[in-house]
């Protein structure tokens, strides 16, 4: 589903912010990407979300060459995953409801529907309550869970997810990985950048190491 | 699958999906344009004034051109005759007169009728009768119904070289005048649309710009989740729409007003100059006109700012 060959990525100074990585990330299948701030998670994010594009190598999504991406297609390619940002991105102007509801919108879903998969996917993060309140009302580990309800309310076929528990307790780190488990059951294919050991060592999945744009690990 | 399907709601077809997107789009633009009356009210005003002032000129034109129809109706064409014509030429040309023009379109003036008429409206009365001979000639007045400029144009050469013409006077000269004021008028009114039209891209174009400025953090952050340029336009394009369409239904309004205010002014003057005008406003098809070109413009400079400025905020 998600693919890199042999992919390097170099920013204008001259390192290298990733060097020939390559892996393969299945359909229905779980991994974690770890490693130090500046090891290249971003990067390879950015490279999955078209935000960048690979100096050398290939990214391949759900088969198709994202070097070869039209710019007038990338919207649609992002709107097929569902993404967890570390700051949450969210929009302070509208209501947690209005912020789920936006990958709905842009897709041109009926209203109706949008209304029941929006509680539906605030009920997974146990946010139904806090529909009708502006994001700026909820605490950053809220805020973190609205965002995550924002990036499975599409049902993605891939999910990406960059410090989804960073701000979240224990208990609140396992309901989210909970509903990532889920989507993983149906198909989903996940990637998870995360810097908590502990979570990754329970969960026992695969796991991706970076370190200074180099794999490391992958096991 | 499809046992299943049926079961669900009703689905709403594909266009009553779309209308209500657009529906719920426009009333976000709506929102947002009401959060900031001030800017927005401003926006509305400049455009009103700027689509009041062409339509001002255009008005005042197409009066000015309803008043030259009803003075073309008017056109007076005069043969003088030779003081010393003999009867049979007289007859001639009386009948020529007579099978082109009706007989109660035809006046003769007689030179003591002549003389009589020009005694009683000028001062010089006094003096002409003192002249041994009456200097004046007699005279035929016509008033053609012809609208056809060639063909006054042919008669009068036709009459010119008949026995006995003196001269043919077509009564016209200030009519012409005019048209070509009228003329002058209607070019002035378009160059001064086309600087309007510019400016009002400019201006609004620009309004557009900083709201779509002042909202770049929330397009990156659609753009992340994968809205397109086309998406993140829409509601910019809606808010241009709505503020050209407002300034045009103010521009309506400032016309509508003015002619209110000055209808009885011009009839007062016209009934002073002994004249019947009277101040002709836009009629239903042109306020809808003058509102529609408003949002047109509106909906263009939103256009043109959208295609500039948001494809060039990347996430």
């Amino acid at each position: 589903m998600i693919k890199f060959d042999n992919v390097s990525k170099q920013y204008e100074a001259g390192r290298d912010a990733l060097s020939q990585v390559s892996f393969d990330v299945a359909k229905g299948e779980m991994a974690f990407v770890t490693g130090h701030s500046g090891a290249g998670k971003s990067t390879l994010l950015k490279l999955i979300l078209a935000m960048e594009r690979a100096s050398n190598g290939q990214v391949m999504v759900d088969g198709i060459n994202l070097n070869r991406l039209a710019r007038a297609k990338i919207p649609k390619h992002r709107l097929q995953i569902g993404t967890v940002f570390q700051d949450h991105q969210l929009l302070f102007d509208r209501t947690v409801g209005d912020n789920v509801a936006l990958p709905l919108q842009i897709a041109g879903f009926p209203y109706q529907d949008t209304q029941r998969r929006v509680r539906a996917a605030l009920d997974k993060v146990g946010l139904l309550q806090k529909e009708k309140l502006m994001p700026e009302k909820l605490s950053g580990g809220e805020q973190q869970r609205v965002g995550i309800a924002r990036a499975v309310v599409n049902r993605p076929r891939i999910i990406l997810a960059d410090e989804p528990t960073g701000n979240l307790d224990p208990e609140l780190s396992n309901e989210v990985m909970k509903v990532f488990q889920q989507f993983q059951s149906v198909g989903v294919c996940l990637l998870v950048a995360s810097h908590d050991r502990e979570l990754i060592a329970r969960l026992n999945c695969r796991t991706l190491t970076l370190e200074q744009g180099k794999l490391i690990g992958d096991g | 699958m499809t046992a299943k399907r049926k079961r669900t709601r009703p689905q709403p077809s594909a266009g009553n999906q779309r209308l209500q997107l657009h529906r719920q789009v426009a009333r976000e633009s709506l929102q947002r344009l009401l959060a900031s009356p001030l800017s927005s009210g401003i926006t509305v005003l400049v455009i009103a004034i700027a689509l009041f002032l062409p339509a001002l000129l255009y008005l005042l034109n197409s009066n000015l051109n309803a008043g030259l129809v009803g003075a073309a109706d008017n056109t007076r064409l005069t043969i003088y005759l030779q003081s010393n014509i003999s009867n049979t030429n007289e007859q001639a040309v009386s009948e020529y007169l007579l099978s082109k023009f009706g007989s109660e379109s035809i006046e003769y003036i007689s030179e003591e009728q002549a003389m009589e008429s020009f005694s009683r409206s000028a001062e010089l009365g006094d003096l002409l009768t003192s002249l041994p001979d009456n200097p004046l000639p007699a005279a035929f007045v016509v008033s053609p119904q012809l609208d056809d400029d060639t063909e006054i144009e042919n008669l009068i050469l036709e009459l010119e070289t008949m026995e006995g013409v003196e001269l043919v006077q077509l009564d016209r000269l200030w009519l012409q005048r005019l048209q070509a004021l009228s003329d002058l008028l209607t070019l002035l009114s378009r160059a001064l649309a086309l600087v309007v039209l510019v400016g009002l891209l400019a201006i609004v174009g620009n309004t557009i710009k900083l709201l779509i400025e002042h909202r770049r953090q929330e397009i990156q952050v659609i753009k992340l989740i994968g809205g397109s340029n086309s998406y993140i336009a829409r509601p910019f394009l809606y808010t241009g729409l709505m503020l050209g369409l407002t300034g045009g239904l103010c521009a309506c309004l400032l016309i509508g007003l003015m002619g209110l205010n000055l209808a009885t002014a011009v009839a007062e003057l016209s009934d002073l100059f002994g004249g019947n005008w009277r101040l002709n406003g836009l009629d239903a098809l042109q306020y809808l006109t003058l509102v529609l070109t408003g949002g047109g413009i509106g909906w263009l400079a939103a256009l043109i700012a959208s295609y500039r400025n948001i494809a060039t905020i990347e996430p």
